[in-house]
């Protein structure tokens, strides 16, 4: 343990610098409460870096059309920041269901995808806005992905060795007009998701009809899954009991699709249409098939 | 009143709100090293070799101890008093461990992260034995090491039988007959500080081990067992504990700590983390019952024939007395006039067992109230009614050991929570038909008091004045962070008419404090509380004696109050207590001081009625506690709020017993599946409910004030009640806790 050594970089500069200058392995740490969680190997050697405070990491903003959040944003800060709240609501609240106040106050969006749990609670929802990922390398040179390239597996991402994650941007120009993001733990509170969905979608209450839909479910697979087929149920389809019943249907057969024979399988297939009506109700409200009405249907 | 009945705030409270109160990992000690354990990765094995030179050439590191080295004396962790029977089959390195986690060696180092290190480059081999993870195969099969003529671990461990009444003439003439199979999982005491010990050579020769314990003089006997020395070479200090709810009742690690200590002539510290204290420290019981009750059609019991198989895991400890246990407690809170119990208690491949809030009562709690509900449908009966139809009598005397049940108040707790909760209103509500259901559900329950009338049921307390007035208490007292020195401060402040904070209590140390077997059986208000209670009144009296003398009266003529001794026969005779001692040292006169031991002469019952309202989502299987109502019989609140919050306290943790927790043990590996806290799911604090206390203050003859515990029955109703909710809202009978969604919707489909 004594090989480590450590190092705050102030700003990007100060990374840019550090990365040209040693030649010992960078393990970046931002809030530290993924990588400190024994018993997690703590690194042997090279240099810890920690990017809590980094400026230029830290920041909300929009830019050409999309919402940039650099990656040691808390997710206190997401789940309170004025710009996030206006744009990106659903991130917002999502954010608002990981882990307790005293985590959320550490852990950062960027930890959350590079530890790319298969159960984190983001990644969803970046999946779905199609989130792109800016990355820096040891040699200084930046480059661009989609999320969905990103994550690879089950913890693991194209994150090279020293890469740093630097921000992430949502774009705004295809994002649905509402959304809604639901969790099933073990608790209400301070819980591992089992289960979440994020349900995206263009729906207009007059007519009750979607327009365009997206869905994305986390923790049936090693990285979020795109539900196309499930989103097909309602895109342009009026809301009706039948319709919701399909979706709901679709939802089922996803997850047998994704957990065949697995043990939680007989759970989750049910599970899911509980957390996908709530989903359904997030977005369409009151217009919402009550579950009565679903039940003889499905 | 002036301090009884009152709502003080924990004296220690400031300290521990502060961080001022430093618990034992936070001392230190000159020359402090650190031990690592090294825990079987086999569910049952012989430890055929130990390579340890690669651990032992690394920097820092002093020793490694293993079975190979390391005194084979057996012992068992969970007696109190030299001398008590138990069955010895434990060892501080066993040469074959028999459950994953068991204790393979450990390494001693000078820095904990040396201590680590060293222990992960420790090689192992074991060569493996059968083992046995079920226990209904366990009983059928026994469960041996295969060392002939040693009858150890040789299953069941114990049984326990009893009859009493005509059982069969009670079935014989049964409007109906309900059975039920209900199963309790293993769970983790969850206490907030993780196990720990210290132990320091002393200059004489001893050993001295710090420890937050539930009894110095139980680590003092078990420490010297396992060492082969006299327990007066080891002398115990309790330090500050961070929550046990019993899983520190026994001495686990401070055989291994003193051993160390002596080998080495340095302070030793073990220090667990979470992951170790799941597996390598204790549990409650997983129990399997089967209850068959006789009943009449208006909904008297008339016989209970009842079947309990312990899992105690892979040390007895004090399985052997579990099934007993569950029986005392059976039987106090209904009047069955025909009982018929066998119990046995078994060993398997699992981490061991030991005491955890109630003992064995919400197991055997969990099976009678689920069955009685279960009686209540078949007869198509208000469980209420059921349950007031057969409640004990006040002063009833009980089958099993012919005592006293004392002043019991159940009925009254069952009146005023059905009130409160509005039961009969919400019992005939229909659960509905969507998907959210809401159900309501009840459950009773009766604990002791006190371990009378076995034995070393007595205490012995010292109390004396200080020159300054203030009054010094010594007994070997463990406050397990829930207020008893509080408590028993306010009793012994009412006696003597002093403010408890004019009281000192002296840590407890084997060395300085008087006799008592700790914190156990819900025994300190009111055993230790009633010693106090004594031991202040002849205070009291020698006090007045003395400053009768002094001032040259009677002392019927006395008055002790407010910190002064008033004449009551002239008005303005006042004088300071702390003024009278400050003369009687400056002549050179002794002060008074007394010492008064009190032995139990009564084990009364607490009781509880508990209602329980929740919702079930029948899509996600979620059960959600809703609201709660806790009537609770405690004789008279010494302080109402510490009361009030141990039984919030007891319903956070039933509600996790009836429906999250589970340390889940692979029915194959023998592994703990839930051995940590992102898989061990406590109920939180989103995840309670709004919870209304109801305090039933009838007053126990034989309490402190008329005081009852309150500690432990403060969990022993919650499950059940939870699940018979559950039962209630979706029709189904679910008896095999905990409630997971899983097995929620099961019954559902």
């Amino acid at each position: 343990m004594s090989d480590v050594s450590a190092a705050t970089p102030a700003d990007l500069a100060a990374v840019r610098n550090l990365m040209a200058a040693s030649d010992v392995p960078l393990h970046f740490i931002a809030g530290g409460t993924d990588m400190l969680v024994h018993p997690r190997p703590f690194p042997s050697s090279g240099c810890i870096v920690n990017i809590a405070a980094t400026a230029g990491l830290r920041d909300i903003v929009v830019r050409d059309d999309a919402v940039v959040i650099g990656a040691a944003v808390t997710l206190s800060e997401l789940q309170h920041s004025a710009i996030i709240r206006a744009r990106v609501p659903v991130l917002a609240q999502a954010a608002d269901l990981c882990g307790s106040v005293q985590i959320r106050n550490r852990a950062t969006i960027g930890g959350n995808v590079v530890n790319a749990s298969p159960a984190g609670d983001l990644l969803p929802i970046l999946v779905c806005m199609a989130a792109r990922v800016s990355l820096l390398g040891r040699d200084g040179i930046g480059r661009e992905m989609a999320i969905a390239q990103f994550l690879t597996g089950a913890g693991r991402t194209m994150l090279g060795t020293c890469e740093l994650l630097v921000s992430l941007s949502i774009p705004l120009a295809p994002m649905l007009a509402r959304a809604a993001f639901v969790k099933l733990g073990q608790r209400d509170d301070l819980t591992i998701s089992r289960l979440n969905l994020i349900l995206e979608a263009d729906f207009d209450e007059e007519s009750t009809t979607f327009g365009a839909v997206r869905c994305v479910a986390g923790a049936i697979a090693p990285t979020p899954l795109p539900l196309a087929a499930v989103a097909e149920t309602l895109e342009g389809k009026r809301l009706s009991p039948a319709v919701a019943a399909d979706f709901l249907r679709a939802l089922v057969g996803a997850v047998d699709a994704a957990i065949p024979g697995r043990l939680s399988q007989p759970y989750k297939r049910c599970a899911v249409m509980g957390v996908g009506l709530d989903a359904l109700q997030g977005v369409a409200g009151g217009l919402c098939p009550r579950w009565e009405d679903l039940e003889a249907l499905l | 009143m002036n301090y009884v009945a009152t709502r003080l705030p924990m004296l220690d409270g400031p300290e521990k709100a502060s961080g001022e109160l430093r618990y034992l990992t936070d001392l230190q000690f000159p020359g402090t090293v650190h031990g690592k354990l090294l825990l079987s990765s086999h569910p049952h094995a012989r430890v055929v070799a130990l390579q340890a030179e690669e651990a032992l050439a690394m920097r820092g590191v002093l020793a490694v101890f293993w079975h190979g080295n390391t005194p084979a004396h057996r012992y068992n962790s969970s007696i109190w008093f030299e001398g008590q029977e138990a069955i010895e089959d434990e060892q501080m390195f066993p040469s074959v461990v028999r459950h994953v986690g068991d204790r393979v060696a450990a390494v001693v180092a000078e820095t904990a992260e040396q201590a680590e290190a060293a222990v992960a480059v420790l090689a192992v081999e074991y060569a493996a034995l059968p083992a046995q993870f079920d226990a209904e195969r366990a009983l059928a099969d026994g469960i041996a090491e295969g060392t002939p003529g040693r009858p150890l671990f040789a299953n069941p461990i114990e049984g326990k039988t009893f009859r009493c009444g005509d059982a069969e003439a009670g079935f014989a003439v049964a409007d109906e007959i309900v059975e039920t199979q209900v199963s309790t999982p293993k769970t983790h005491h969850a206490a907030i500080e993780p196990h720990a010990c210290l132990a320091l050579p002393k200059g004489d020769g001893r050993v001295l081990v710090c420890t937050p314990c539930q009894s110095i003089f139980a680590v003092q006997v078990v420490v010297g067992k396992a060492l082969g020395v006299a327990a007066s070479e080891v002398c115990v200090i309790k330090t500050a504990i961070g929550g046990s709810f019993g899983g520190k009742a026994e001495p686990i690690l401070d055989p291994l700590c003193a051993h160390f200590a002596r080998v080495l002539q340095r302070p030793v510290l073990i220090a667990l983390d979470r992951r170790e204290t799941c597996l390598a420290t204790r549990m409650r019981s997983r129990v399997i019952g089967r209850m068959r009750t006789a009943l009449s059609r208006d909904g008297k019991i008339l016989a209970r024939e009842t079947r309990t198989l312990a899992d105690v895991g892979a040390y007895s400890t004090g399985g052997n007395y579990l099934p007993g246990s569950m029986l005392q407690r059976l039987v106090r809170l209904y009047a069955v006039p025909a009982e018929d119990y066998a119990g046995h208690a078994v060993y398997t491949n699992t981490p061991p067992t030991g005491a955890f809030r109630g003992y064995g009562s919400p197991q055997i709690n969990a099976i009678a109230e689920i069955n009685l509900d279960m009686a209540a449908r078949r007869l198509k009966m208000d469980p209420l009614a059921l349950r007031l139809r057969n409640v004990v009598a006040p002063h009833a005397i009980e089958p099993y050991q012919g005592l006293d049940i004392g002043n019991a108040g159940i009925r009254e707790c069952l009146m005023r929570g059905a009130v409160a909760f509005e039961w009969e209103r919400r019992w005939t509500t229909a659960p509905g038909k969507g998907r959210f259901r809401r159900g309501v559900g009840l459950a009773c329950a009766a604990h002791v008091n006190g371990c009378y009338p076995g034995s070393d049921e007595y205490s012995t307390v010292g109390m004396r004045v200080t020159e300054e007035g203030r009054i010094t208490v010594q007994c070997a007292l463990h406050d397990l962070g829930c207020g008893a020195n509080t408590t028993l401060l306010q009793i012994v402040a009412e006696v003597l008419a002093q403010a408890p904070q004019q009281f000192d209590i002296t840590p407890s140390d084997t060395d300085l404090t008087g006799y008592d077997i700790g914190t156990r059986a819900s025994r300190m208000t009111y055993i230790l509380g009633e010693a106090f209670r004594r031991t202040a009144v002849v205070l009291r009296e020698a006090i007045l004696a003395t400053a009768a003398r002094f001032m040259n009266c009677a002392p019927s003529d006395l008055d002790l109050r407010d910190g002064a001794i008033h004449r009551i026969s002239v008005p303005q005779g006042v004088t300071q207590l702390s003024a009278l001692m400050q003369t009687l040292a400056v002549q050179g006169e002794p002060l008074p001081a007394v010492t008064h031991t009190y032995a139990a002469t009564a084990n009364p019952s607490s009781y509880a009625a508990h209602f329980a309202g929740v919702e079930v989502d029948c899509l996600t299987g979620r059960v959600r506690v809703k609201d709660y109502v806790a009537a609770h019989d405690v004789g008279r609140a010494i302080n109402p709020m510490l009361v009030e919050g141990q039984i919030h306290g007891g319903i956070q943790a039933g509600i996790g017993y009836a429906l999250f927790e589970d340390v889940e043990i692979d029915s194959v590996t023998g592994v703990m599946k839930a051995d940590r806290f992102s898989r061990y799911h406590l109920v939180n604090a989103p995840e309670m409910p709004p919870v209304d206390v109801l305090l039933v203050e009838p007053g126990e003859p034989t309490g402190p004030y008329g005081a009852k515990a309150v500690g432990e029955i403060a969990t022993i109703p919650v499950a059940p009640a939870v699940v018979n909710a559950v039962n209630h809202a979706l029709g189904t009978a679910l008896t095999h806790l905990p409630l997971t969604p899983e097995k929620i919707l099961a019954a559902l489909a």
